[in-house]
C-alpha cells in the first residue's frame, strides 16, 4: 500500500456503512471501492471534496473534528467565523448575537474570517502583475480544488496562485494582536468554524505550507445547532437593528461564487461544483481555453454556502449574505473590538506571510508505476482487459467503472472475475460453478445484501 | 501501441477527444507534465486544423515508452504555400472559425515549436499530412 | 525458467509458438478450474492444466497468461493453435500427470504463485 499523501477529514464508519455504493459512484477521483459490503477509501486519491458525504444515505461518512473542550487548553480562545455561518440565520439574527453565543461557549474573541480577504486583494493584484506567471492564475482558496489539481491535473499546478487563504491571514492577525497585547503564542488558541471537510484537511496537513497558525477546527453544524438552541431558549428572538459588520461588503461575500473573482482585475471566471470544475480544468489542460486571467474555482455549488457542514439551503444562505452585504454599514465595529487596531494596520506584517512558499507537489492518481517500462506494460494489460469488460460501468465489481476495475487489476488490487459479465459468461459455458460465483459476489458486497431485511430504506418496515 | 481517431470537418463540438485520450495515457505512464503539455498542444492544434479546414481526417498515434508519434492525415483543400502557412499570424480561417477562438494563425508554428520532429506535406485539392514526433523523456523544447 | 527448459524437464513439446522458446516464466499455477485461473493477477505466469479447449486459451488471455502447459498428452486442436498464435502464446504439451509435472517443475526451481 502506498503511503497516504494527505490527511483526510472524512472517515467511513464501517459499523454504519451498508455498502450501497452511492459514494463510489459520485467520487470525482474514483477513490472509493466496495469490499466485503463496505465502502473503502483509497487515501492517496481522496481530495476531501465531500461529495461522498453528501451522497451517503445513512450518514456513515463522518467528518472528524477536534474535541471542543480543547479550546480550554488556551488562555486566549479565538473563534474564526466565516460569513456563511451568519448567512444561515434569519435576517433578524445579528452577528453580535452569534458572537455572544460563541462567547458563552467559552471563546474570548470572535473574529470574522473574511477580514483576511482584505490582505488577499493586494496580494493577488501583486501576482497578477508578474508577467512571467502563466495565465490564468487559479485561486488556491478552495483546498479541494488545489488537491484535485495535484492528483488529476498536475500540469496546472504552476497556474495556482501562491497566496494563502483569508483564514490564515485572519489567524495570523489575531495571534499578532494578542501577542502585541502581552499574550504568549502558546497561550493563544485559534479555532476555525469550518463549513467543509476540505478546510479541515488543509488545516491539518497544509499543501505546500510549513506551519499553520490555526490550533483546531470546530464543525459548523455543531456551532449552528448550539446557536439555534440558545436563541430558541431565549423565547422570542430579540430583534436587533445591528446588521453591522466591520468587513467590507465585497469581502463579506468572498466565499460565495464570484465573490473572489469579482475583486480581481482582468478577465475573471468563477466556476463552482466539482463536476463543472473538473470539466473546465480538463479543457484548460488541453489548452482549449485562452484569454482568461484569473479563475475562481470552488468544489461546492454556490461556493462555501454549499459547504457540506452547512445546515441551511445553500441558495438561501447565498441570498441572505448578498443582502447583508448590500445593507452593510461599513466601519461599525463591535464595541469591545474598537480599541484593537484593525487588520489593515497589520498589512505590512501580513503581506510578508501571505505567499505560499513551499512547493505544491504533483500527486498524480493516474501514474501506474514509477518505472516507465512497467507503467507501459501495465497500461497495455489494462487496455487488453478493457477488450473484455463490458463498458457498462455498472459498479457491481465494486469499482466505479470498467476502466477503474481494469486499472485495479493491473495494480494487483482486484481480479477480472469480479466482473459480473465475465462471471455470467463463464457460468453459461460451465467454466465456473454457481457457488463460486456467489462467493465472489459476497466478497464484494458482503453477506447482508443477500438476506431479506424489512428495515432497510424504502422497505416494508423502514427504520434506522 | 497504436490508436486511431477519426475527425469530422466542421465538428468543433467533439474536437479535443483525441487529445484527452492521449493525455490520460501519458499521465498513466508518468510522463513529465511539461512534456504532456507539448504533446497535447501539438495534437489539439493539429486536430482543430482538420476540423476547421478539411472535410475529414484520421489521427494515428503510435505510443511507446520513449516516444510518441502522431500522424494526422486529412482530406481537404490542402495548403498551397506551406512556407507562408508556417509563419506566425498567417491564417485562412473563416470569420466563423475565428469567432470560436481559433484561426489566429498560430497553429502550425505552435506545433512546430512544441514538436521534436515535425514534417508537413500537402497537395492542394487533396489534403494535408502532418507528422509529429515528441520524445517523452526530455522536457526541454 | 525458459520455455525450452520446461520442455526439457518434462520431455514436452512446444506445439505452438516455436519462436517463443526463450520466453521467461517465473511462476506457475496449476488448475483445471478456469474460474480459479481468472483470479490470478501475476505476469510471466505458466498455466498448468488438463483442460484443453478454446476456453482455456480465452481464459488465459483474460488473465494475461501467455504460456500454457497441457498435461497428459492432451491434444491441442488447430483452432486452439490459431487463436494462441494470434495472441502470441506459447503452448506446450507433455505426457506427465498434473501432479508429476508440477512436482518436476517445482524441483527445477519454478516458483508457486501462492
Amino acid at each position: 500500500m502506498e503511503k497516504a499523501f494527505f490527511h483526510h477529514a472524512l472517515t467511513i464508519r464501517e459499523d454504519i456503512c451498508t455498502g450501497c455504493s452511492l459514494c463510489m459512484r459520485v467520487c470525482p477521483t474514483e477513490a472509493l471501492r466496495i469490499r466485503e459490503g463496505k465502502a473503502r477509501l483509497i487515501e492517496d486519491r481522496c481530495v476531501d471534496c465531500g461529495e461522498c458525504f453528501r451522497a451517503c444515505p445513512v450518514h456513515a461518512i463522518i467528518i472528524e473534528q477536534d474535541d471542543f473542550s480543547r479550546i480550554f487548553d488556551y488562555k486566549h480562545r479565538v473563534a474564526l467565523v466565516p460569513a456563511v455561518l451568519h448567512g444561515q440565520f434569519r435576517h433578524e439574527v445579528s452577528m453580535s448575537e452569534i458572537s455572544a453565543v460563541l462567547k458563552s461557549l467559552g471563546f474570548t474573541w470572535v473574529y470574522e474570517v473574511e477580514h483576511g480577504a482584505e490582505i488577499l486583494k493586494p496580494a493577488i493584484d501583486e501576482l497578477m502583475n508578474v508577467r512571467t506567471l502563466p495565465r490564468p492564475l487559479i485561486s488556491s482558496y478552495c483546498p479541494a480544488v488545489v488537491r484535485l489539481i495535484q492528483v488529476r491535473f498536475p500540469a496546472l499546478i504552476r497556474n495556482l496562485a501562491t497566496v494563502k487563504a483569508p483564514l490564515e491571514m485572519a489567524a495570523f492577525y489575531c495571534r499578532r494582536v494578542l501577542r502585541d497585547r502581552g499574550a504568549h503564542n502558546a497561550e493563544i488558541g485559534v479555532f476555525y468554524v469550518t463549513p467543509c471537510a476540505a478546510k479541515i484537511a488543509a488545516v491539518k496537513s497544509p499543501v505546500g505550507e510549513e506551519s499553520t497558525p490555526i490550533s483546531g477546527v470546530i464543525n459548523m453544524d455543531f456551532i449552528y445547532n448550539k446557536i439555534n438552541r440558545t436563541l430558541r431558549n431565549k423565547g422570542e428572538l430579540p430583534h436587533s437593528d445591528d446588521h453591522a459588520y466591520s468587513v467590507d461588503p465585497d469581502t463579506l461575500v468572498w466565499s460565495l461564487t464570484n465573490g473572489e473573482a469579482s475583486c480581481v482585475n482582468g478577465r475573471t471566471l468563477a466556476i463552482d461544483g466539482m463536476s463543472n470544475v473538473t470539466e473546465f480544468l480538463e479543457q484548460l489542460e488541453n489548452d482549449e481555453i485562452s484569454g482568461v486571467d484569473y479563475l475562481e474555482l470552488r468544489a461546492c455549488d454556490e461556493g462555501c454556502a454549499g459547504g457540506v457542514l452547512l445546515s441551511s439551503n445553500r441558495f438561501l444562505v447565498a441570498e441572505r449574505l448578498r443582502n447583508k452585504a448590500r445593507n452593510l454599514q461599513p466601519g461599525n465595529r463591535p464595541a469591545e473590538d474598537r480599541e484593537i487596531p484593525d487588520i489593515e494596520a497589520y498589512t505590512a506584517y501580513l503581506m510578508n506571510k501571505v505567499r505560499i512558499t513551499d512547493e505544491i507537489k504533483p500527486r498524480s492518481m493516474y501514474r501506474l508505476s514509477g518505472d516507465r517500462d512497467e507503467a507501459m506494460r501495465m497500461m497495455k494489460r489494462s487496455r487488453r482487459l478493457m477488450c473484455w469488460l463490458p463498458g457498462t460501468d455498472c459498479g457491481l465489481c465494486g469499482a466505479p467503472s470498467c476502466q477503474a476495475l481494469a486499472e485495479d487489476i493491473v495494480r494487483h488490487r482486484g481480479d477480472i472475475s469480479q466482473c459480473v459479465f465475465i462471471r455470467e459468461s463463464n457460468l453459461e459455458k460451465e467454466l465456473m460453478d454457481p457457488e463460486r460465483a456467489a462467493g465472489i459476489m459476497r466478497r464484494i458486497w458482503g453477506d447482508n445484501n443477500f438476506e431479506k431485511n424489512c428495515n432497510k430504506k424504502g422497505a416494508e418496515n423502514e427504520s434506522n | 501501441m497504436s490508436f486511431e481517431y477519426r475527425v469530422t470537418g466542421g465538428d468543433f463540438t467533439h474536437a479535443g477527444y483525441a487529445s484527452s485520450q492521449v493525455k490520460k495515457m501519458l499521465k498513466q505512464l508518468g510522463v513529465d507534465s511539461i512534456v504532456i503539455k507539448r504533446v497535447v498542444v501539438c495534437l489539439y492544434e493539429a486536430e482543430v486544423n482538420i476540423v476547421a479546414h478539411a472535410w475529414d481526417g484520421i489521427i494515428n498515434v503510435e505510443l511507446d515508452t520513449d516516444t510518441i508519434f502522431m500522424k494526422l492525415t486529412d482530406n481537404g483543400p490542402g495548403i498551397a504555400d506551406i512556407e507562408q502557412a508556417m509563419q506566425k499570424g498567417f491564417s485562412t480561417a473563416s470569420p466563423e472559425v475565428r469567432e470560436m477562438g481559433f484561426g489566429a494563425g498560430m497553429g502550425l508554428p505552435n506545433i512546430s515549436a512544441n514538436a521534436d520532429r515535425f514534417l508537413i506535406s500537402s497537395e492542394p485539392g487533396v489534403g494535408t499530412t502532418l507528422q509529429i514526433t515528441i520524445n517523452l523523456n526530455s522536457p526541454a523544447v | 525458467m525458459k520455455v525450452e527448459e520446461i520442455c526439457s524437464v518434462l520431455n514436452g513439446e512446444l506445439v505452438c509458438g516455436s519462436d517463443k522458446s526463450q520466453r521467461e516464466v517465473t511462476h506457475a499455477f496449476a488448475s483445471d478450474l478456469m474460474s480459479d485461473v481468472l483470479t490470478v493477477t501475476c505476469s510471466n505466469l505458466l498455466l498448468i492444466t488438463g483442460l484443453a479447449n478454446l476456453q482455456t486459451i480465452r481464459t488465459a488471455e483474460m488473465s494475461d497468461i501467455d504460456c500454457i502447459l497441457f498435461v497428459r498428452n492432451k491434444s491441442v486442436t488447430p483452432e486452439m493453435k490459431t487463436l494462441a498464435e494470434e495472441l502470441g502464446m506459447a503452448l506446450i504439451t507433455c505426457p506427465s500427470t498434473m501432479f508429476r509435472a508440477s512436482g518436476e517443475l517445482y524441483r527445477a526451481g519454478m516458483k508457486p504463485l501462492f
